[in-house]
């Protein structure tokens, strides 16, 4: 018994090593969470989770300079080179901010390859909500 | 309800393994009872051969697996306190639950002094986060960590399991 267990085991890590790296399928859904537009959120659903979700973080991946200059209420500042190694919680739930929505974009491809599930970034940036018509700036 | 069913089965395992015998884990230490190791080992191979291919067949995510974000230094202190307290009491926290609920004394004490450890803790503030959070490493695995295919991994650690489960039945053989 215990030598046919054995065998399985070597056949199975042998064979893995000629095998396609299972991660791929990773990268399937991710492609699959872009083309379904479930990647990101408008202004106005963002608005509505702020009053509705208690554990939703704004995270600001723009430099600390550009933070300090103007930042939305509540954001916290996170900057692009510290996202990959940043402390989250697995039931955060996640809003990336950056100036045009490109950056935030990237750091949402990174958050999803550290298993985070629960994360967003805002359509056209800051710099959309800026140019809202009725806004008056972050 | 199922976490109640699974947590049930797992300690019949651990019992029936006789893992909730203190006597027996603490042999691992001074090399006299190897069951912890083989039956460590083999639920790593399991999990990690099961992951793998069920993934690479596509029958489960492995983006949606939660995969525990490490932290170097508060990680290295809970694992030598967590060694210290094995080898003291030569019980773990899950099969130290199976020991008490088989009505050993010994289990119970360690129970007991599991959660007065937990309970001290967050009495002198070390729950605040601050030091939980130090050397932060994100979800790292090991084909991140060695810069090597997942499917290398796989076929090292098994290898090396198959290796350390033979030596272990000629330590056993020998003594």
């Amino acid at each position: 018994m215990r030598r046919t267990l054995a065998t399985i085991a070597a056949t199975a890590g042998v064979l893995a090593l000629f095998a396609r790296d299972p991660g791929t399928a990773s990268l399937d859904r991710l492609g699959k969470s872009i083309a379904n537009e479930e990647d990101h959120v408008t202004q106005d659903e963002l608005n509505q989770w702020i009053k509705q979700k208690k554990s939703l973080r704004l995270v600001d991946v723009r430099s600390k300079d550009e933070f300090a200059k103007s930042h939305a209420a509540n954001a916290e500042s996170i900057p692009m080179d510290q996202i990959a190694s940043a402390a989250f919680k697995s039931d955060d739930t996640i809003v990336l901010l950056s100036e045009g929505g490109a950056h935030a974009a990237q750091a949402w491809v990174i958050l999803q390859m550290r298993g985070f599930r629960s994360v967003y970034f805002l359509r056209n940036g800051i710099a959309g909500r800026r140019y809202e018509p009725g806004r008056d700036g972050c | 309800m199922t976490a109640m069913l699974i947590g049930i089965a797992f300690g019949f395992a651990l019992e029936r393994a006789g893992l909730g015998d203190s006597r027996k884990l603490a042999g691992q230490f001074y090399f006299t009872d190897l069951t912890v190791f083989k039956v460590m080992f083999t639920a790593i191979v399991t999990a990690m051969l099961g992951v793998f291919w069920l993934a690479r067949l596509g029958v489960i995510d492995l983006a949606s697996i939660s995969v525990p974000e490490t932290y170097l230094v508060p990680q290295l202190l809970g694992g030598l306190i967590f060694g210290a307290g094995f080898v003291a009491a030569g019980l773990c926290p899950g099969t130290s639950c199976v020991s008490a609920a088989t009505g050993r004394a010994d289990g119970l004490a360690v129970v007991f002094g599991l959660f007065t450890g937990v309970l001290l803790c967050g009495a002198a503030g070390l729950g605040d986060g601050h030091f939980y959070n130090l050397t932060p490493r994100g979800t790292e695995t090991l084909p991140q960590l060695l810069h090597v295919p997942y499917g290398v991994v796989v076929f090292a650690v098994v290898a090396m399991a198959l290796t350390m489960f033979k030596l272990a039945e000629r330590f056993k053989a020998a003594s």
